[in-house]
């Protein structure tokens, strides 16, 4: 099994997060967000909400597609609290609704996955 | 209370509001509009930031025209298209996942027998190429697709015989969108296969009245307290395509984490952008405030969201006649930094939400109207873009009796 990889010092408050959250691509974000319950990605949300501001002012000092290893991990984890946000905005009761399209039927493609 | 009322530029008075139902559903039906509607017109396949290098490529299955078209950038710089069918014995050359493929490479080689062709098309290898007895490698380079560039974008014509040439085909919307899409990214791609016709499937992105209710759960600030219904401010009907404004909620704030985002980076749907100095003529065009995005439905079968900062084209392919594909592309202006990326991404994350509401409808639509239980759809002026597609469809139709 590989290793959890490391984020910048400055953030290692939030290092129990990565192993769950810090997810590549749009498919394992939102499949996360439909996993969890409720309390579960509101915990999650409240932790990065607190720390964005940070994170962004951090990450922004990288070139976007070429960062180190540990700003990537901290990009990949503030990706997931960002495409996985819009529940806990809207105070959704579940994390999706029952007379929605299912979403093994929807394809993402292209930058979908890219980042 | 006054709502505001929609201005309609065009003729709407021949158009009806009561829709038949039986007809649309019939083989027939749906055979002439593949023949008389798809085969003439063009169709967008992607931006040319999508094939932004010498040899970068992306593979678009189309199932409208059973075909799969390779669309490539080549060492000149040129983007061409092909029909991704190898010369040899017809597999794919590029093989799709979902119906898509995407990647950097100076050469494609199908995996068959080893066929090789250059970003231009060209055949360059055949091995064993000696055991063949008469092939000129010269006249077996991949079969063009006939394209065109508009304004960044990427069109295609799969009918048979002399197209009407693309800026005649757009109309009074050739011109007014100079420099818009091509300061613009692709962030992401929501695809799927419904079981719905595309004339009702494409009703759906038809119209901003169902937004209010469709999309309460996803989009609960759209309509603002001046406009509940959000009228849309002008309706431009066009000899076949339709440019709609579409109004924003003048006190839109937003949720906690959307604001922060966008805070950071660019603002995006579902935000309101007020500042339009970075728009061209033909996006808002009577910069109108408050404003979120023009809709421009490309006819029969294509919707393209115009924002200050961000574009989503929607295009549904039919596949059969109970069964369509519905392909969204969503693009944002190019990222400068972490902060304009992760604006992006609440953006999409938010989109498979917004589109899974949008698809469920669509397919119970789809067997309400199959049941027969109905005649007619009973359509408002606030849903003219149908209206308008239904009566140009059948005038292509009785043209050609």
């Amino acid at each position: 099994m590989s290793e959890t990889p490391t984020l910048p010092a400055a953030f290692a408050d939030l290092q129990p997060l990565v192993a769950d959250w810090a997810l590549r691509g749009q498919r394992a974000r939102y499949a996360k967000m439909l996993a969890v319950d409720m309390p579960t990605l509101t915990a999650f949300y409240d932790r990065m909400m607190a720390r964005m501001d940070a994170i962004i002012v951090h990450l922004n000092a990288f070139p976007l597609d070429d960062m180190p290893t540990a700003e990537q991990t901290l990009m990949d984890l503030a990706l997931t609290f960002a495409e996985t946000a819009h529940p806990v905005d809207f105070k959704w009761k579940h994390t999706q609704f029952d007379d929605v399209f299912p979403f093994d039927r929807v394809k993402l493609l292209s930058a979908s996955e890219a980042w | 209370m006054n709502e505001p009322q929609t201005k309609f530029m065009g003729e709407i008075k021949r158009l009806k509001d009561v829709i038949s139902v039986e007809d649309k559903l019939s083989q027939s039906y749906h055979d002439a509009v593949i023949e008389k509607v798809f085969k003439p017109s063009w169709f967008l396949l992607g931006n040319l930031n999508d094939v932004p290098e010498p040899g970068s490529f992306f593979v678009y299955d189309v199932p409208t025209f059973r075909t799969s078209v390779l669309v490539s950038r080549d060492r000149e710089g040129q983007v061409r298209a092909f029909h991704n069918v190898c010369r040899h014995r017809g597999k794919k050359v590029v093989t799709t996942h979902c119906g898509w493929a995407q990647g950097k490479s100076p050469r494609h080689t199908c995996w068959f027998h080893g066929w090789t062709y250059g970003s231009d098309g060209r055949l360059i290898v055949v091995p064993d190429e000696r055991a063949f007895v008469n092939l000129d490698k010269e006249q077996l380079g991949l079969v063009p697709v006939r394209t065109e560039i508009w304004s960044g974008l990427i069109f295609a014509y799969f009918g048979e015989g002399e197209p009407v040439p693309l800026r005649d085909w757009l109309g009074e919307l050739a011109n007014g969108f100079e420099d818009y899409y091509s300061g613009m990214e692709k962030i992401g791609t929501v695809a799927a296969d419904v079981d719905a016709n595309w004339n009702f499937a494409m009703d759906g992105f038809s119209e901003g009245y169902h937004t209010v209710f469709l999309h309460r759960n996803t989009q609960p600030e759209l309509a603002g307290k001046d406009n509940p219904m959000r009228h849309a401010p002008i309706i431009d009907l066009y000899e076949k395509h339709i440019r709609q404004s579409g109004v924003a909620n003048p006190d839109y704030r937003g949720p906690p984490a959307e604001r922060l985002l966008y805070g950071h980076g660019r603002k995006l749907s579902p935000a309101v952008e007020t500042d339009y100095s970075s728009l061209p003529e033909g996006v808002n065009r009577t910069r109108h405030a408050p404003w979120f995005f023009d809709v421009v439905w490309w006819f029969p079968n294509m919707a393209i969201l115009n924002g200050v900062n961000w574009v989503s084209v929607l295009t549904i392919w039919p596949i059969d006649k109970d069964r369509s594909r519905l392909v969204t592309d969503h693009y944002a202006r190019t990222a400068r930094h972490a902060g304009d990326r992760l604006a992006q991404a609440y953006m999409r994350g938010l989109i498979v939400s917004v589109t899974r509401e949008d698809l469920g409808a669509l397919e119970e639509v789809q067997a309400g109207l199959a049941s027969g239980a109905i005649e007619n759809m009973y359509v408002s002026r606030q849903e003219v873009v149908l209206q308008k597609r239904y009566a140009l469809i059948n005038d292509l139709l009785e043209a050609a009796r």
